[in-house]
């Protein structure tokens, strides 16, 4: 985040949309991602956090360009990719890896796991003896024993398939891996298990995780920076410390206060009232002001800005800004 | 029974005797949960935890008599207020009424093509014999007491077009049309949002109070059941490996497993970012059989008579908590 250093990710005001149904008398689109900006550095982890149809999986599929943005940019290294061709996108895709919920769905059921992991290594143009030490190599980095390479997935357990979908992940020596719930549908004592092992590959390689998760307990232990998002718009974004501990939009406070917690005190609770909105019909200016508890007049006319807060996190609300302002004594950057 | 029902003022709704579920392999039987016994008392609210494959899904089927087949219960007895429901007489009237379920998806739970209105009527109609237009009345009623903000619209509507909470919620309304002494709730927020989970945790918890119902809350997740439950039944593979108060297993762990399991789950005011504690290995595949304890090979506790001797659920010395293994841990006083 620093000025004097490229960040590894740099995406500006991304907005993808998809086209509605069409109706009586026009298509309205569905703003999945809209208008979203965010940096990661080398090393870093951002997590993302948000309920279905926020558009979380949205903006990582737009990320590695399954799904083309509509407008804004991103950045990978300081290269432009949003516009990109698929031929052009490829060299720059291998530097970018997925490591998705359900490993049985991802890794192809006829493949052994040599051949599921040899495929990333095709792109490196290794030699086949070279294939096999690396193979050798990056399932010892995922902690599995070599002689796994032979077996296919169904007889792997679901923790021992995710490690191989990490390891094929790295087999293209990527910069970035997005976890799109990566660790959602393992067992809560297979989970810690990979959760330590990204920390370890991340502290050994410098990767960086961009780690999507509707749990904020686990976003909290894997992350230093988290966003949330709401109806495709980030709400507040900074480190995980800040965000999670002092949260300042009030989405984000009824979704801590909402975690259910394993000792059992839940702090003050806040009730939230309603459901996630429908993306293809979300209410006007700030989307989350019919949920709200500190609802403002101008909450249904004027959508927010993302602003700097106090604590260095960015906050996109009236009322939070409102009480920024009332006690502009302590200073701060403040908008205009 | 008799005799715990003095030491217990309060009444037994369900209690497990030895229930065994197994399934019928080439020479004979796996079992996959081993002669499990507990019981819910009126109005109690009792956590059943475990990972895949702990038998905990199969131990709520087996109470209700509804064991996937080719799956069945090969011993012992269900008792419904001293009552044996394990004999195949008397199913179909207490089925629904007294003992219902909610489950994870209600979308496979209801049906797609009947809409919501008769869905919650037939069971009044059935079970309680009233009248069509009385059971509609009843079930907007219901519908409304589960906070759905349009209960006339949604008697009209098909499961598809709500949302996953609204579904819920429809099920729950469907669950205690029937007043029931106990609801079987197998994981029934794992599909929804974080938000909805806690709204319908919440709407769990006020008809438990309210009705005087006991709930059997079935997950995964330490976290949802240390906040809805009073109790805990810890399972690892098809057995029960401790069971007591909620506070006394989250904070006094007696066996290793329950340790582990609390240490490896992230929470969310941690501020150390200590590492997390991980289990070795993964959860064993149910059916296999074993002389020993089955937690000892991903055990750090675990000796010699661990590999050898099946652990007995046992009392421990502090009252109300039971745990079956051979070197449970101390109570470490701070």
């Amino acid at each position: 985040m620093t000025m004097n250093q490229i960040p590894l990710v740099e995406v500006t005001d991304l907005k993808v949309y998809f086209k509605g149904s069409a109706g009586i008398l026009k298509s309205r689109d569905i703003k999945a991602v809209d208008g979203v900006s965010f940096t990661i550095s080398k090393g870093e982890t951002l997590g993302i956090a948000g309920e279905s149809g926020s558009g979380k999986s949205t903006l990582a599929r737009s990320l590695i360009g399954i799904n083309k943005p509509t407008s804004g940019s991103i950045a990978i290294n300081g290269t432009q990719i949003s516009s990109f061709k698929n031929s052009a996108l490829r060299p720059i895709r291998k530097k970018l890896q997925m490591v998705f919920q359900d490993p049985y769905d991802s890794l192809d059921p006829r493949f052994t796991i040599f051949e599921s992991i040899s495929e990333g290594l095709q792109i490196r143009n290794l030699a086949k003896s070279e294939i096999k030490d690396e193979i050798a190599n990056l399932l010892q980095t995922v902690k599995l024993p070599v002689s796994l390479a032979s077996r296919y997935p169904k007889e792997l357990s679901g923790g021992q398939r995710q490690r191989v979908a990490i390891a094929r992940a790295l087999a293209t020596k990527p910069d970035l891996i997005i976890c799109d719930e990566a660790v959602a549908a393992l067992d809560v004592s297979v989970r810690a298990q990979i959760l330590n092992l990204l920390q370890d590959i991340q502290q050994e390689s410098g990767i960086s995780y961009l780690f999507i998760s509707h749990d904020l307990s686990t976003l909290r232990y894997i992350s230093k920076n988290v966003a949330i998002m709401y109806a495709g718009k980030i709400v507040e974004i900074g480190s995980s410390d800040n965000v999670l501990t002092h949260p300042q939009h009030p989405y984000t406070k009824a979704l801590i206060s909402a975690v259910p917690n394993i000792s059992g005190k839940r702090g003050t609770k806040i009730k939230s009232v309603g459901e996630p909105p429908d993306p293809a019909n979300l209410p006007g200016g700030c989307a989350f002001n019919v949920r709200c508890h500190d609802v403002l007049p101008q909450c249904s006319i004027e959508t927010p800005k993302l602003l700097l807060n106090l604590n260095d996190s960015k906050v996109a609300c009236h009322a939070t800004a409102n009480n920024r302002n009332s006690d502009s004594s302590k200073g701060g950057e403040l908008h205009v | 029974m008799k005799l715990d029902s003095t030491v217990n003022r309060i009444p037994t709704v369900v209690r497990v005797n030895s229930v065994s579920v197994g399934f019928p392999n080439r020479d004979g039987m796996d079992e996959v949960v081993h002669s499990i016994s507990f019981s819910i008392d009126v109005a109690e609210r009792v956590g059943l935890v475990g990972e895949s494959g702990s038998g905990k899904s199969l131990t709520s089927r087996a109470i209700m008599q509804l064991v996937p087949k080719p799956g069945q219960i090969t011993s012992g007895t269900v008792l419904l207020e001293e009552r044996n429901i394990s004999d195949s007489e008397s199913k179909i009237d207490w089925r629904g009424s007294e003992i219902a379920i909610i489950s994870q998806d209600p979308l496979t739970s209801l049906n797609p093509l009947v809409k919501i209105g008769v869905q919650i009527s037939e069971m009044l109609i059935h079970h309680k014999g009233m009248q069509k237009s009385e059971a509609r009345i009843e079930s907007i009623n219901l519908l409304k007491s589960v906070g759905l903000p349009n209960p006339k619209r949604t008697m009209n509507q098909y499961p598809n077009s709500l949302s996953g909470g609204m579904r819920q919620r429809v099920a729950i309304a469907i669950a205690i049309s029937c007043k029931p002494k106990l609801l079987i709730a197998d994981e029934p927020t794992t599909a929804l949002d974080v938000t909805i989970q806690s709204q319908v945790l919440d709407l769990i918890e006020s008809i438990s109070t309210e009705n005087q119902t006991a709930v059997l809350l079935i997950s995964h997740d330490l976290a949802v059941v240390a906040n809805f439950c009073s109790r805990i039944i810890v399972m690892y593979d098809g057995r029960i490996v401790e069971t007591g108060p909620v506070n006394e297993i989250l904070n006094f762990p007696k066996h290793p497993y329950t340790q582990a399991l609390i240490a490896s789950v992230p929470d969310l005011f941690d501020t150390s970012r200590e590492r997390l504690q991980t289990i070795p290995g993964s959860p064993p595949i149910a059916g296999r059989i074993n002389l020993g304890c089955s937690f000892a090979p991903r055990c750090t506790h675990a000796s010699d008579i661990c590999l050898t001797h099946i652990p007995k659920l046992e009392v421990s010395s502090d009252a109300d908590q039971e745990v079956a293994c051979h070197n449970p841990l101390k109570r470490v006083s701070s």
